[in-house]
């Protein structure tokens, strides 16, 4: 089953207090931000922050990703090689708009990896999308390299670069989203959406997780505790789709074992996809602690 | 050669390194929790110190009441700085 | 010095020069009483005679007041206090010295008490805390002859009332007074709410000075405290500072490690069954401690609960809750910020308390007897539930006692909230710095990485452990925070005691000794 991850919440990487502090709200994955959050004249200190962070503190089930800075800049390639060293294992490439951006940063990585005699591919992705031109390259840039596990969308500089404002109803923003949830179907990796940054509207922010969950985004950016809250809530299945779901698991499990090729569950007809959305529902209510 | 790193806050430590030719390592500390954590401020310093190869230097700690990792972490960016680590801007 | 091991484990005193026997603390309810209460001298005051006068001086001279009394003062007026000062300074001009102050509490605003101290004028302290300078002072500096005596709220109305301590003037702040002396604390421009401290003071000081900015004409009402009890008024500019007497209303915390904290611990108290139709409720006055009640107006008006009574420590907060309907009755002992006060004069539920009432374990019955949820911060929580809200880890005393203990005891549910560190300084340790709330009057703490059970609670344990919450032994809370901060050193102390914490029914509970630079 793939590993859950409803929401990522961004934590700077600049103040000591935030690394041991984040944890205590279970957001599923952080995203330790080296880029946007930290001044130039910080950049330095925040990743040795990070660094000594991750070697000395356990953060349990907690997915830990890195967000460096890009490539094309002064302190990225130091950002990838004294984190993966340090023992990152996710990295979140901001400003990704082509397949050619996530293969720079792949060849880099496998470079390091061998300079630290640590398995090949074991440093995974996750592909920021913030660009018109990354959002029509979504497909190329997900399916670029297997270590690509998610990639996720980011309106603000999206939108800023179409000229056009954010709306609440976010209409500016439709096709990109769908756009990237197909090409993650596709490729078979996580889609998350961008980030509600109005951290005092939680019904507005309540509205726009629904529509997320609605379109097949796997899960949200976060920028608040609180939001981390909402968005579990969400994303946990009802009683009747985890009842449903444990009947279609078993469904399948007895019709493998009898070498049946066609099963219906309720009358209708459940095929891989079918199944696949099943363990994912079984999986959301076991992170929601309303199974066991 | 002098670094600094870090910020006076809670939760957090100013770092001043001194690099120098001889003398050892001379680490002062300054908190309101030396009484309690003393020792292991000082060994947080020694460790990052000692694992960037360094033997001569001041080092100067104002704390806040850090945990070990950020004290480990500012004497390590103090100390780089010192060595005059230049950035280019993009 | 001799000393024992008291119940809670801590070697105490058994006798003080300057203060006397000592009984070590040997469980909450045991003591026994024995013993009438105290009784003030005799008075007369017939139709001519004048009780407003001049000064603060001239009522110094009336009450007689002379070298080693004892005076009281209440901190109603909190950080924006001017009266204790003020008859402090003047009872220094006027050349009398060795004088022990028995107030409910001390503030910022009683920094000037250090030179009092250090000139002899003031050679004996009972508060309920202490803080900021004067604890310094006291602590590292040693400046007063013998060790303070800290009291709960409670035990402070007991020690009045048994006559162990005899006050023989009594100086009343009041923000609103007649010329008899009914006076009370809900009116004028320095209004701070109930007079739950003073109301004790009153009953049984030999003399009773009112001190008021607001004289109003006779007879004032409401009557907190009634003028047949009442010496002498002093009209004096000010009694205090508004603006530091209360800050605004009080607003629930936004922080949000607090609102996690508070979020657990409403589970916790949900789980237990205890929030019911008629439940009574009590918690601090901010942080996770005020946000605790947020969370549960919330779960009160889903499932249409009313509880019979809040009581405190009243913040605005609370008031709010009581004019939603969710409780019937607040019972106020010490009203926290201004909007609070004004309910009084607004609502009939809103029921002012003397310390007695709420606390005292030696009468016929407190209110603190009738709580079911007690919620309480902390400095420090060992590995036995003994809590300490006086002394920081360092050994500095910077809190106080209040109605810690009081309401612990007499709480169904003790619920402690704290967060697992503050700083670097773990919350959870092996053992306290000061005890000051014993471990079995102690049944929840709560943190935001974990919730430990006192395994005398053997069902609620259980209970617990079939949520999602995060339940732990408190061994392992405590490893858990020296996995972040590292083991603390043990602070040494030097041999002199400049504190003795008295529980709630005279025993001593534990010592404070001083700071060694």
């Amino acid at each position: 089953m793939k590993k859950l991850r409803r929401t990522m919440l961004f934590c700077p990487a600049s103040e000591p207090k935030m690394f041991y502090n984040t944890p205590v709200y279970h957001p599923d994955c952080i995203i330790f931000d080296l880029e946007d959050a930290v001044a130039y004249a910080e950049k330095d200190s925040a990743r040795d922050l990070l660094c000594e962070a991750v070697k000395t503190l356990d953060f349990k089930d907690i997915e830990i990703f890195v967000r460096i800075n890009p490539l094309y800049t002064a302190f990225g390639e130091t950002d990838v090689r004294e984190i993966v060293k340090a023992g990152v294992r996710n990295i979140r490439l901001p400003m990704c708009e082509t397949a050619e951006d996530v293969k720079k940063l792949e060849a880099l990585l496998t470079e390091v990896e061998k300079e630290n005699n640590i398995d090949v591919g074991a440093v995974k992705v996750q592909c920021a999308i913030e660009t018109p031109k990354g959002v029509l390259n979504a497909l190329a840039i997900a399916t670029a390299s297997p270590r690509v596990v998610s990639i996720s969308f980011g309106a603000e500089d999206y939108t800023r670069i179409l000229g056009v404002d954010r709306t609440k109803t976010a209409k500016e923003l439709a096709y990109a989203r769908s756009y990237i949830v197909l090409a993650a179907s596709v490729a078979n990796v996580d889609a998350i959406d961008t980030v509600w940054s109005d951290v005092s509207d939680i019904e507005g922010f309540k509205a726009e997780v629904q529509e997320a969950k609605i379109m097949g985004f796997s899960g949200k950016s976060c920028v608040h505790p609180a939001q981390v809250k909402e968005v579990h809530k969400i994303f946990t299945p009802s009683q009747e789709e985890v009842e449903k779901s444990l009947r279609i698991i078993e469904a399948a499990k007895e019709a493998e074992e009898k070498g049946i090729g066609v099963i219906t569950v309720d009358g209708k007809m459940v095929d891989v996809p079918v199944i696949q959305k099943a363990e994912r529902i079984i999986s959301l209510a076991k992170a929601a602690k309303v199974l066991k | 050669m002098v670094g600094t790193a870090g910020f006076e806050r809670e939760q957090d430590c100013l770092v001043k390194v001194t690099l120098k030719d001889t003398g050892g390592l001379n680490i002062h500390i300054n908190s309101k929790l030396k009484l309690l954590f003393g020792k292991q401020m000082l060994e947080a310093v020694k460790d990052a110190a000692n694992e960037l190869k360094v033997e001569n230097a001041d080092i100067e700690v104002s704390e806040f009441g850090s945990l070990d990792f950020a004290i480990r972490a500012r004497v390590k960016t103090a100390i780089r700085r010192a060595r005059g680590a230049k950035y280019e801007e993009a | 010095m001799e000393f024992v091991k008291n119940k809670a484990g801590r070697m105490v005193p058994t006798y003080i020069e300057g203060i006397g026997e000592l009984k070590p603390f040997n469980g909450i309810f045991d003591a026994e009483v024995a013993g009438r209460r105290h009784g003030a001298i005799n008075s007369k005051v017939v139709p001519t005679d004048q009780k407003l006068l001049g000064s603060i001086r001239e009522a110094i001279e009336k009450t007689g007041l002379k070298d080693g009394m004892t005076v009281s003062f209440h901190h109603h007026l909190r950080n924006g206090d001017y009266v204790l000062m003020m008859v402090m300074d003047e009872i220094a001009n006027m050349g009398i010295k060795d004088i022990t102050i028995c107030s409910s509490s001390l503030t910022n605003a009683h920094e000037g008490l250090i030179e009092h101290i250090k000139s002899g004028v003031v050679t004996g302290l009972h508060t309920s805390g202490l803080r900021g300078n004067i604890a310094k002072e006291i602590t590292t500096n040693c400046i007063l002859p013998k060790p303070v005596i800290f009291r709960t709220h409670g035990g402070r109305a007991r020690a009045i009332e048994s006559g162990e301590v005899k006050i023989d003037v009594a100086f009343i702040a009041a923000s609103c007074c007649d010329e008899m002396g009914n006076m009370n604390g809900k009116l004028g421009k320095s209004a701070f709410g109930a007079m739950g401290y003073p109301m004790v003071d009153a009953q049984y000081a030999d003399k009773v000075v009112a001190i008021t900015d607001n004289l109003v004409p006779y007879p004032a009402y409401p009557i907190s405290i009634p003028q047949y009890l009442v010496d002498y008024v002093v009209v004096v500019e000010e009694i205090g500072d508004p603006s530091l007497i209360s800050a605004g209303a009080t607003r629930v915390t936004q922080n949000p490690l607090e609102l996690l904290i508070a979020e657990y611990a409403s589970e916790v108290l949900i789980q237990s069954g205890l929030v019911k139709e008629g439940f009574s409720f009590q918690a601090g006055s901010g942080g996770a401690s005020l946000a605790v009640a947020k969370f549960l107006r919330d779960y009160m008006k889903e499932n249409n609960i009313v509880g019979s009574f809040a009581s405190g420590g009243a913040t605005s907060y609370l008031v709010e809750l009581l004019e939603e309907g969710l409780f019937r009755t607040l019972l106020d002992t010490q009203t926290f910020d201004a909007k609070a006060a004004t309910s009084f004069m607004r609502n009939e539920n809103h029921v002012e308390m003397s310390a007695s009432m709420y606390a005292n374990p030696h009468n016929k019955g407190c209110v603190a007897n009738k709580l079911d949820i007690m919620i309480l911060s902390a400095t420090e929580v060992d590995v036995h539930y003994n809590v300490n809200v006086m002394t920081a880890s360092t050994g500095v005393i910077m809190g106080a006692q209040g109605g810690h203990p009081d309401t612990a005891a007499g709480a169904k549910l003790t619920v402690v909230v704290a967060p697992l560190m503050r700083k670097r300084i773990p919350i959870v340790v092996d053992e306290v710095t000061t005890v000051v709330t014993p471990g079995e009057t102690v049944d929840v703490v709560v943190t935001e990485r974990g919730i430990a059970v006192n395994p005398k609670n053997a069902e609620l344990l259980q209970t617990l452990k079939k949520t999602n919450l995060p339940v732990m032994t408190i061994e392992e809370l405590k490893n858990l925070a020296e996995n972040f901060t590292g083991k603390p050193e043990k602070v040494t102390f030097g041999d002199k005691i400049v504190g003795i914490i008295e529980y709630r029914d005279g025993t001593v509970m534990d010592v404070i000794r001083n700071v060694v630079k």
